[in-house]
């Protein structure tokens, strides 16, 4: 497992996927900056800029991820990997260690950027406690990504379809968050009067669980600078990582390779 | 064809074999015989499709073995299966003496190369940079050889060119570069020469040899060119519909294509009689069918056949090649 770990870290750093999506992430970074500096009439916090970008990342780390992963099936060099594993779990997980480890660099990188760049254009509200709790989120968010995708990208096999599948699933996810969003920041009365809109109950909890549960969903809650549940998204967070890997692993020792 | 078949073959076969058996004592071993890889009834379905069907054979350490069979057959499935790509549905195999059912066959995998189709080769690096990949993979200690390989597989001037930028010829000599990255005893090469220019078969026919000759290295090469596969190869087996139709040595394969006269008369025993006595090599095939090997008068033969009441009802120069043979065996194409 280490040997193909090693040969795969020395892959992922010239690896033209990961590079484009950081460069892809900084401009829509860049662009979410310039938004808030010259379209709103008022002065921004810092801490509504930092984490914006995140709403996009599940696209872009579905891409990277498919891309990494699939390059793998697309030029054969899995069955040189499968020649030399020890056993087919382990080429499992060092590809999904691997594929994580990249959207964790490109969530850094970006994060980085906007929390870098931004100290120059907006107020700066930002504790660095609850920075440094928040980004540790949204670094487990983006494990949860890259281990989602490259255990779909090793189920599927295949590059194109990968990318398709990966980059679907981000965009469901993404209108998933949205439309959570959109039920949860309802209150229960508006103006003094009930809000017709206002979910209660248990079906309120289901959508706080689906919201927490969604990458989108975490996303959405970081770049709001408010976090409700960060135990039980870090826990849930766990739980995708480890049943995606476990998942992967099922699926693939009985997999035909082509 | 006897010079060329039996000095460079034959003799290829017993000095490899021989400095194989003194090198490698683990090997499976079988009625004095080593074997680099064995199969035993292997099978391989795909739904109702069986792609392998109790497929036996014997690659003996030291061979160059020939896998022929038409499209379809089942002769990727087969390096496929023993490559741990494709799971076999019954049966068993050994690689190097190690079942594939042990923790051990991963160690024994270790010292097999294979390309399998296409190269395995990442498209956006250099040839350098895949056979670094390759070393990575094979956990090598360092870079060491790196130069040599490509020197052997003429690819030493690729410099920064990409894989995507290469020809097929230059894609198929990096794959074997790759597949001969870990110092392999045993390598496993799909359909090799496919899409290759004339120069490049040669290159690669003569590199193959190479392999064998100076590092005993144990060769099974799956081909649909029969011909070119008949100049290198040691030994043959015969795949049809996932079945072994023959495995035979290239001196039986020799024995079985040398030239002859087929004669067909009215009475092989009288036949027998007259070429015993004429001390002829001959085969009785039929009750009024036979193979003469030796050259003859014509005249002599008839003559001496009328004495005995034999008459001779047709004759026929024949040549049979390895495509001849193998149609012969799988009931196909041409005859």
């Amino acid at each position: 497992m280490i040997r193909i770990l090693r040969a795969d870290f020395r892959r992922l750093q010239k690896d033209r996927a990961l590079w484009l999506s950081v460069l892809g992430m900084l401009l829509i970074s860049a662009g979410f900056m310039f938004i808030q500096a010259s379209a709103m009439d008022y002065t921004v916090p810092l801490s509504r800029v930092i984490f914006l970008p995140l709403s996009m990342l599940g696209i872009a780390l579905g891409a990277f991820a498919a891309m990494f992963s699939g390059t793998d099936f697309s030029d054969g060099v899995i069955r040189n990997k499968l020649l030399t594993a020890e056993n087919r779990g382990s080429l499992v997980l060092s590809e999904m260690i691997v594929s994580a480890a990249g959207c964790l660099l490109i969530y850094a990188l970006v994060t980085a950027f906007s929390a870098g760049g931004g100290r120059f254009f907006f107020e700066n509200n930002v504790d660095p406690v609850v920075f440094a709790r928040y980004f540790a989120l949204g670094a487990s968010m983006s494990l949860a990504y890259g281990c989602l995708f490259s255990a779909l990208t090793m189920i599927c096999g295949k590059k194109t379809q990968s990318v398709i599948l990966c980059m679907g699933l981000a965009f469901l996810m993404l209108f998933a968050a949205l439309s959570s969003n959109e039920v949860l920041v309802q209150t229960e009365y508006r103006n003094g009067v009930l809000n017709p809109h206002f979910v209660g109950g248990m079906r309120r909890e289901i959508y706080s669980f689906l919201h927490d549960l969604n990458p989108c969903g975490q996303a959405a809650q970081l770049s709001a600078w408010e976090v409700r549940h960060p135990v039980r998204i870090l826990l849930l967070n766990l739980i995708v990582i480890l049943g995606s890997s476990m998942l992967a692993c099922l699926f693939f020792q009985k997999k035909d390779i082509r | 064809m006897k010079s060329d078949m039996e000095s460079s073959i034959g003799g290829r076969i017993e000095n490899s074999i021989e400095n194989n058996i003194e090198n490698n004592t683990e090997d499976c071993i079988d009625n004095g015989r080593i074997y680099a890889l064995k199969t035993e009834n292997l099978t391989k379905c795909y739904g109702k499709f069986k792609a392998l069907d109790a497929l036996s054979m014997h690659v003996p350490k030291g061979a160059i073995y020939g896998f022929v069979g038409r499209n379809g057959a089942g002769k990727t499935t087969l390096i496929r299966v023993i490559c741990g790509l494709v799971k076999a549905s019954s049966g068993a195999f050994s690689l190097h003496g190690i079942p594939a059912d042990r923790r051990e066959i991963v160690k024994s995998r270790r010292r097999m190369g294979a390309v399998i189709e296409t190269p395995a080769l990442y498209r956006n690096m250099t040839a350098e940079e895949n056979l670094k990949q390759q070393y990575l993979i094979l956990g090598l200690p360092s870079f060491e050889g790196i130069y040599e390989l490509l020197r052997l597989v003429g690819l030493d001037d690729s410099g920064k060119k990409k894989v995507r930028d290469f020809s097929l010829g230059m894609k198929q000599r990096l794959g074997l570069a790759i597949a001969l990255a870990g110092d392999p005893d045993f390598l496993l090469l799909d359909e090799p020469v496919n899409g290759l220019d004339p120069q490049g078969i040669v290159e690669m026919r003569e590199l193959i040899l190479k392999l064998n000759r100076e590092r005993q290295i144990t060769v099974l090469i799956s081909s649909h060119n029969l011909n070119e596969l008949s100049r290198i190869a040691t030994h043959y087996g015969i795949i049809d519909h996932g079945r072994m139709i023959k495995e035979l040595s290239a001196e039986e394969l020799f024995q079985l294509c040398r030239k002859c006269v087929r004669m067909e008369v009215s009475d092989t025993a009288a036949l027998a009689r007259v070429l015993d006595g004429l001390h002829f090599q001959y085969r009785i095939l039929s009750e009024n069918m036979a193979d003469v090997f030796s050259a003859f008068s014509v005249t002599n033969l008839v003559l001496a056949l009328h004495k005995e009441n034999c008459e001779v009802l047709t004759m026929t120069e024949r040549d049979e090649s390895l495509e001849s043979y193998f149609f012969s065996l799988t009931g196909g194409g041409a005859k």
